[in-house]
């Protein structure tokens, strides 16, 4: 089984590979030029050419790309177009930020979205039932941003509860989780949204399932065929969604960011795109990509783990 | 194709389609209608009456220049419907193209084909419409073409798996064996058959198209202020979070319109569903 990990993960390199490939291509292949990009219209020829040179650009393409791909394997990400300092650092300073707002946001989501959903399915078309669709519907629906925005507005503006602004210091953990109780809730509640969602119609179309109604006719109690027979099969279908999830929670992650000016990758993100630093852009992209495949690979590892049917050989 | 007929009786059934599609008529209709009945101009600065609370006579206040906020969420949601509209449009053509080719072109080129979508959905649609942006430029024009790529992979996807079915059925074996070029059978008899599922999938990414442009516009690289759209009045917003009027209510028009649309597109998909009949 140790093997089959190891050759599942080495197996997810060259789709990395192939994903920076991708990046390296629309970045550098793509109309414009990044020199001018960083040091606008107007700067001089003689400027841009040393800018050129300093950032390696004056390369073949094809030269510039085996350095991209070997430095961001040794985790160099280069230098950043429009400040100069390594990316490398950047990311590493920010990266934790993002990675407990994201993790905090999914036990939120799974912690309230599951059992919601296998109530709402038990109970179909009643009252409640009818009350969390419509709520869920309103979780799906909403853009994220405004979700923080209104959380912000209500408790950080109007009552006072929790800081508006950054992610405080790591060191002191009741300060930082201060801070990180607005963020989180505002992404946990679109992903609980979606969780009841997916939860609802994995446990419906599980209870009209053969052997439900086999277990039932054995003689056995409501509840137990419930959380044994069904619930058993709901968790490997949601297991299997949350690649899905992982996707949109780094989607919400940037917006949640930016509204609460907490420090992270999508602000460092955002920051390179409002500067058109491409280097900043392409490195970040790259780290994004290692994340979600990172991810799915830890998914299908925990199916492997979960399903029974899954061998691994 | 479902029938119109059948199928408009099964969606009137049900409640929360309704409701949905008279909410989207009728934000459609007011910001089509709107800009011609509201007298106060959206771009019109007055330093006199900056950052007044919601009055009769703006009913939902003025920003930091003195411009007239309801008037602003009324032509913004011109902008913001169109550019969702167009994106949409432009991924559907797109995406249905490449995914059809796709699935009838041939063991190789197929897979590479194929695995190109798998990478491109690697990244959230927020992200690529972003990158997709930086490289374009602002505007709303490369607003439209940016949001209308991040939906092609998916548009494509969804192509390739009806074109790929579609393509061991009788007919369309019929159809080859009597000699029939490639292109006419994509168009004349691939193509009818998946325009149903295309079209919902349409209605359901719709709300989610609008909500990227708010947020590309909420992020200072979707359209361009003085502008308005949902997006950027809400960036505006963000410097007088002691003013909430300001950003409340554009965001309630983004949510009622998404809210709206993804009420349409349940109904649709559980119209469409046969396992729901």
């Amino acid at each position: 089984m140790v093997t089959y990990i190891i050759r599942r993960a080495l197996l997810s390199i060259p789709t990395v590979v192939v994903v920076l490939t991708l990046v390296f291509l629309v970045m550098r292949v793509a109309p414009g030029d990044p020199a001018i990009a960083a040091l606008g219209q107007y700067a001089s020829q003689a400027t841009l050419e040393a800018f050129r040179e300093r950032m390696g650009l004056n390369a073949p393409l094809w030269k510039q790309y085996v350095e991209y791909i070997s430095s961001f394997s040794r985790g160099d990400l280069g230098r950043s177009m429009s400040s100069g300092e390594p990316i490398s650092r950047i990311v590493v300073a920010v990266l934790p930020h993002t990675l407990i707002l994201v993790v905090t946001a999914t036990i939120i989501g799974i912690i309230v979205g599951v059992p919601l959903g296998i109530i709402t399915a038990v109970k179909r078309n009643r009252a409640l039932d009818n009350a969390v669709r419509v709520c869920s519907l309103a979780g799906v629906s909403i853009p994220t941003f405004y979700l923080g925005i209104l959380l912000l507005l209500f408790f950080s503006v109007s009552i006072g509860v929790f800081p508006t602004r950054g992610a405080g210091s790591l060191g002191d953990p009741v300060d930082y989780a201060n801070h990180l109780v607005l963020p989180s809730l505002a992404l946990g509640l679109i992903k609980i949204a979606y969780v009841t969602r997916l939860t609802r119609s994995a446990m419906l179309e599980t209870m009209s399932a053969d052997y439900m109604r086999t277990a039932r006719s054995k003689g056995i109690s409501e509840q137990v065929v419930l959380c044994k027979h069904a619930l058993k099969n709901v968790l490997v279908q949601l297991l299997t969604v949350m690649g899905m999830l992982l996707v949109l929670s780094i989607g919400g992650s940037v917006m949640i960011e930016i509204v609460f000016s907490r420090p992270g990758l999508g602000r460092v993100l955002v920051n390179a795109a409002n500067q058109r630093d491409y280097t900043g852009i392409q490195s970040v992209m790259g780290v994004y990509a290692v994340l979600v495949i990172a991810g799915n690979l830890l998914i299908d590892l925990a199916c492997m783990f979960v399903d029974p049917r899954i061998t691994y050989d | 194709m479902t029938e119109i007929g059948p199928a408009w009786r099964r969606f009137k059934k049900s409640k929360t389609a309704i409701v949905g599609l008279s909410l989207s008529l009728l934000v459609v209709l007011s910001s089509l209608l709107g800009p011609i009945v509201i007298s106060n101009d959206p771009l019109a600065h007055s330093m006199s009456s900056r950052l007044e609370p919601p009055s009769s006579q703006h009913p939902f206040g003025t920003d930091g220049y003195g411009r007239d906020v309801f008037s602003r969420v009324i032509h913004g949601g011109r902008v913001s419907l169109a550019v969702g509209f167009g994106s949409i449009g432009i991924g559907l053509v797109i995406g249905t193209l490449y995914g059809m080719l796709a699935a009838m072109a041939g063991r190789h080129i197929e897979v590479i084909l194929m695995r190109a979508i798998d990478v491109l959905m690697t990244f959230p649609t927020l992200i690529m419409g972003l990158v997709v942006m930086v490289i374009l430029g602002r505007g709303i024009f490369n607003l439209v073409l940016a949001i209308g790529l991040t939906w092609t992979p998916r548009f494509a996807r969804i192509a390739y798996g009806c074109t790929k079915s579609l393509a061991s059925a009788d007919f369309i074996i019929a159809t080859k064996a009597i000699g029939v070029g490639r292109s006419r059978v994509i168009i004349r008899h691939i193509l009818p058959n998946i325009s149903g599922t295309i079209v919902v999938m349409a209605t359901m990414w719709l709300a989610a198209a609008i909500r990227i442009e708010s947020s590309l516009s909420f992020l200072g690289l979707g359209v361009s202020p003085p502008t308005p759209t949902w997006g950027n009045i809400l960036f505006e917003a963000m410097r007088y979070l002691d003013r909430p009027w300001l950003a409340v209510w554009p965001g309630l028009a983004i949510l009622i319109t998404t809210i709206a649309f993804n009420m349409v597109g349940d109904g649709i998909r559980d119209m469409t569903d046969p396992r729901l009949r």
